[in-house]
């Protein structure tokens, strides 16, 4: 009988450490390949280096973290059919993934239908507010409107746009455009190409014959390295014509002619070049682990931090149990390596320092503007209402084909 | 040595025995029930308190946030307001010098101050987008004073001003300090035009009386509850609201984040949330929930005093202290109580006890307790009733006995008479016995005396050693008779000088039979060789054998006696040796070999009552050298050694082996030593007879 209850005390306890051990599965979810691969990769390294980071010290809860990783193959449709498995299959307690707005928007409907969470770690256009989306990148406030205002007060009131053709570049074109008529500015073309196309002629030429004061760049993936080669081909020099590029960070200039870029500018939250202990850290600890030549950037650090405030928001709640999790996500702050970063209450977006740089010819940034503090993040745009946004995307999706990027195929 | 007295006194009372045991079981148990009441208690103070703390603070800084947020909210409003519009574009169309005249720079100045009155706002200022101040409500030396000089260069206004017209939203500034001045927080937007144009940038400056009214709210904080927020100003935190304990301290109380105190305001302005006990500004032990503002980049801090926190801990310490004594008072009146009850009639029986031991026999404890007290009071009583009872009958046995006693010692004096007279005669008898035994003795003397004739008579029967010597150059006779006389004899004749017949017999019994017997022996043996000229030795014991037991008549009585013998006939020249026995053996050791010959297995006359049978002759070839030995079994069959056994005849054989080679007569010596040594102190078995001859 004695033994008995030994035996039953000890599968108790064996049971207790393995429960105890049992780690949490949280999903990974970016491009591995397709266009976009060029800048997801290494968000979802430091994605992985925070886990790394994390279990280093404990884990979350006395449990490790396993992250599951899938590749959305730069397709909408995949990520959200991996989105799917991630939360059915593997069970996972949160998401942290997507870069294009079109993939997020693809992938939004499946996290609302699991009222699941996502970490979307990218500046975007704005326009969203979902319960089940974490905002990690900057909302339009923080960059687009700053920075195209930064451009009109500083180099010029000629703007020419070019993008992607999806619904970030789009919208992000929407807002520059309204905010360029109330600076008194001038717009003087919009021009797009299919997400990872390389035919880029025709905006070149649009370029030569407009001659703007500045360039707004929304072009994503490696249809940039087609797009500044023709700039330099077709003798267009930053000195001449600046681009300000909004998906340009450190890490894809990489792939770029550093030489052609310099001069040029870029807005963002976070540059490699920003002056914090706990950037320095980030950094050494980046550079260590995936090599001395390597960059970190503003997503490379939004995918950073999300995996920190998630952690933090799991260790208040004391559970991976997303009811409780996304109680305690408002408010929650970390001293992130571009400054303390804080998820606002209201939308879910986080409070973000905003910074304009200039393309040294190092690959680095040199800081022209910041706004010293965190911004409240205002992912609505007033130019308009909110209703006039909407109907806004709508319109855009129903001219893809209910797909939030143009596929090419009209 | 006093003092151990006491003590000593003390521990042998059951009062204070009891007293030490009933502290020994309650302390311990009262004092663990005493301090987890007191824990549990605490820690759900503790946690209350904290949750209290909590909400408060959610509720202060969503308050403030709240405030904010309107303040924010009516900035933005103030700049869509049309003289708002109308003042900016005005009063950017002025140069420098006009923005100081009176006239000129009158026109909006009581709609804008009426705005600032209205909104309570501290100041109210207009920008325009060269960052120049065009108009201020109060502060008129800020008036043309432009925020992108150098003078104004990184600071919280310039950085203001900035994000307002980059960023294009409503903002706050981080807490301005000038010099000379109280810190200041102000609020920006962009002036949108009607055309939607930006054509300046509104500031207001919050009033700090609101701030501290919104935060000076204590509702929930008991007497000793306070919020407090900070900031960061350089390297330490300073105070931004005045607070309950501390009057004029906003914006001028600094606390250093490096002091270890003050780690946690540190901790809190780097982002973080959190509540615990923490030593405040005053050096107080307080509970404190903090939480970040981040619109202010501030930390507020609600706080309550531990000691007013505690104070229902306080009250509940001191009722349980009473609690505590009154159990103390009880156990103590419990413990003398109830050694009372065992003490007293303890007390009693002490006294009868004593009372008894003096031999009063009469005394009895009156106790008329029903417990079991009385149980032993009554059984106490009852054993002195049975003491008295056995104390009279002891006293009757004691006078019976001495009677008795009496009566014994005269029936023992009687007896003692009757023994003293068998004595005597006793005493008689021993000297008759006495007698007697001196008269045995002289009998027994004549008898040896005859004895020892008689050996000599037996000698003179026996072959003389020179006689033997003639012959056997080398040859010991040892014998040794167990009484004076002997039963073994040995007979030598010598037929020629190369031959001699020499022979060893054991008669039966010994002493005086055995010496009769060994006479006849060889007395029958002579007549034989000499008158009968028998001279071959089956021939001589098988003419022996019917001589003896016609000389016996044995055929005609029951007479059995005989004897066993060894006869042997040596040739000297021929070298050859003829050997005839009744049951004796002979030794021969030749060339360190032993040849043992047994004798035939019947003796000469006794139970060997056949006159058919014949002796048996064996011929041996000897060498000079050769030692033969002929005996009678009286050494081997002597008990003796230590375990006392029999010496045994193979042990004899080896032992002659073993001397065989020694001279004759050390041989004979050793044969002596080692029979002595072997009996020891048992008496002699048998006669013993040795004959030993080393054939030249």
């Amino acid at each position: 009988m004695v033994t008995r209850i030994y035996t039953f005390i000890l599968c108790l306890f064996v049971f207790a450490c393995q429960t105890q051990k049992e780690p949490i599965k949280v999903g990974v979810l970016h491009s591995f390949s397709g266009t976009m691969s060029i800048s997801e990769k290494a968000v979802a390294e430091a994605t992985l280096m925070a886990i790394e980071e994390i279990n280093a010290t404990g884990g979350v809860l006395g449990r490790q973290i396993e992250p599951i990783i899938r590749d959305g193959k730069s397709e909408g449709e995949i990520f959200a059919a991996e989105a799917q498995k991630l939360i059915e299959e593997d069970q996972v307690a949160v998401v942290f993934g997507c870069w294009t707005s079109a993939s997020r928007k693809t992938v939004k409907p499946v996290f609302e239908k699991y009222n699941h969470l996502l970490f979307y770690p990218i500046q975007y256009e704005g326009l969203e507010q979902s319960p089940n989306i974490v905002y990690t990148g900057a909302a339009p406030n923080q960059q687009i409107i700053p920075a195209v205002k930064w451009a009109f007060d500083n180099i010029g009131k000629r703007f020419l746009i070019v993008g992607s053709d999806y619904v970030f570049p789009r919208t992000a074109s929407a807002i520059m455009q309204d905010l360029i008529s109330d600076l008194g500015g001038e717009v003087l073309a919009d021009e797009y190409i299919l997400l990872g196309s390389q035919e880029v002629d025709s905006i070149i030429l649009k370029i030569k014959e407009l001659q703007p004061d500045v360039i707004l760049n929304n072009i994503n993936g490696d249809s940039n390295i087609a797009f500044f080669q023709g700039l330099r081909q077709a003798g267009i020099t930053a000195a001449q014509i600046p681009v300000f590029s909004f998906s340009v960070a450190e890490d894809e200039l990489r792939s770029l002619d550093v030489e052609q870029m310099v001069g040029n500018y870029v807005a963002w939250n976070y540059f490699q070049s920003v002056k914090t202990p706990e950037n320095e850290r980030f950094v050494n600890n980046y550079q260590e682990k995936y090599g001395q030549n390597r960059v970190t950037d503003d997503p490379i650090e939004a995918g950073y931090i999300s995996v920190y405030l998630w952690a933090e928001a799991v260790k208040a709640a004391g559970t991976t149990d997303l009811e409780f999790v996304k109680k305690k996500l408002p408010n929650r702050s970390f001293q992130a390596p571009q400054g303390l970063v804080y998820i606002d209450d209201e939308t879910q977006h986080i409070w973000k320092t905003v910074r304009i740089g200039r393309i040294l010819d190092d690959g680095q940034i040199d800081i022209v503007w910041d706004s010293h503090k965190p911004v409240r993040p205002q992912p609505f745009p007033k130019s308009r209402s909110r209703k006039s946004w909407e109907v806004f995307l709508e319109s855009l999706y129903q001219g893809w084909d209910q797909k939030w990027a143009n596929s090419g195929e009209k | 040595m006093k003092r151990r007295f006491i003590f000593g006194k003390f521990r042998r009372r059951i009062a204070f025995q009891l007293l030490f045991w009933f502290l020994v079981i309650e302390f311990p148990i009262q004092g663990i029930l005493v301090y987890l009441s007191y824990q549990n208690s605490r820690t759900i103070i503790q946690e209350e308190s904290i949750k209290n703390l909590s909400s408060i603070a959610e509720r202060q800084s969503q308050r403030i946030q709240i405030f904010f947020q309107q303040s924010l909210r009516n900035t933005e409003l103030l700049a869509t307001f049309p003289d708002v519009k109308e003042a900016i574009l005005y009063y950017q169309s002025l140069e420098d010098q006009d923005l100081h005249d009176p006239i000129l720079d009158s026109l909006y100045e009581v709609d804008l101050k009426r705005h600032q009155e209205d909104f309570a706002f501290k100041d109210l200022w207009l920008l325009d987008l060269r960052g120049r101040v065009c108009f201020a409500a109060q502060e008129q030396d800020m008036v043309a004073e432009n925020l992108r000089n150098e003078k104004w260069q990184s600071t919280a206004i310039n950085q203001l001003f900035e994000r307002a017209f980059t960023i294009l939203q409503a903002d706050f500034s981080d807490f301005s300090f000038q010099e000379g001045k109280e810190g200041d927080l102000l609020m920006a937007t962009p002036i949108w035009g009607e055309n939607k144009q930006l054509i300046g940038i509104l500031m207001t400056k919050l009033k700090r009386q609101a701030l501290n009214q919104v935060l000076n709210d204590y509702t929930g904080l008991g007497k000793t509850g306070e919020s407090v927020m900070f900031t960061k100003y350089k390297e330490d935190a300073i105070f931004i609201n005045d607070t309950r304990h501390a009057k004029e301290v906003a914006f001028t109380k600094l606390l250093s984040l490096q002091a270890t105190d003050n780690q946690v305001i540190k901790d809190n302005l780097a982002g973080n949330t959190g509540s615990g006990i923490i030593k405040d500004y005053r050096d107080e032990e307080v509970f404190a929930r903090w939480v970040y503002i981040p619109a202010l980049r501030s930390g507020l801090m609600v706080k309550i005093d531990l000691e007013e926190a505690f104070t229902p801990i306080r009250s509940l310490r001191r009722i349980l202290l009473i609690l505590m004594l009154i159990t103390l008072t009880l156990v103590i009146i419990a413990a003398f109580s109830v050694a009372n009850i065992f003490s007293h009639p303890i007390q009693k029986l002490t006294e009868v006890t004593r009372e008894v031991f003096k031999g009063n026999m009469d005394k009895r404890i009156a106790i008329n307790s029903k417990n079991e007290i009385g149980d032993l009071a009554e059984s106490f009583n009852r054993m002195l009733n049975q003491l008295k009872v056995s104390q009279g009958q002891l006293k009757h046995y004691a006078d019976t006995l001495e009677g008795k006693v009496r009566e014994r010692t005269e029936e023992l004096q009687k007896n003692n008479e009757e023994l003293n007279q068998i004595n005597e005669e006793l005493n008689i008898t021993i000297e008759l016995i006495n007698q007697q035994k001196i008269q045995l003795k002289v009998y027994n003397q004549n008898f040896l005396d005859s004895v020892h004739y008689a050996s000599q008579i037996q000698g003179s029967f026996l072959p003389s050693q020179e006689a033997i010597a003639k012959f056997f150059e080398n040859h010991f006779v040892l014998s040794l008779p167990k009484d004076v006389i002997s039963g073994d004899f040995h007979w030598f004749y010598q037929i020629d000088e190369d031959t001699a017949l020499i022979a060893v017999g054991d008669c039966t019994g010994h002493g005086v039979p055995g010496a009769l017997m060994s006479i006849l022996g060889s007395n029958t043996l002579d007549m034989i060789v000499k008158q009968e000229g028998i001279l071959e030795v089956d021939s001589i014991l098988n003419r022996l054998h019917t001589g003896i037991k016609d000389t016996l008549r044995q055929e005609e009585t029951n007479n059995r006696d005989g004897m066993d013998i060894a006869l042997i006939k040596v040739y000297l020249k021929e070298k050859k040796l003829e050997f005839a026995g009744a049951k004796n053996p002979i030794l021969l050791i030749q060339n360190q070999e032993m040849i043992y010959c047994k004798g035939d297995i019947f003796p000469i006359g006794g139970t060997q009552i056949q006159k058919e049978y014949l002796f048996n002759k064996k011929t041996l070839d000897v060498e000079s050298g050769t030692s033969v030995y002929l005996y009678s079994d009286g050494f081997q069959d002597q008990f003796g050694g230590e375990n006392v056994k029999k010496y045994l005849s193979r042990n004899f054989r080896d032992l002659l082996k073993n001397i065989s080679q020694e001279p004759i007569e050390k041989q004979k010596e050793i044969l002596y030593e080692t029979f002595l040594s072997w009996k020891g102190e048992e008496e002699q078995m048998d006669d013993i007879l040795i004959l030993g001859i080393q054939l030249a």
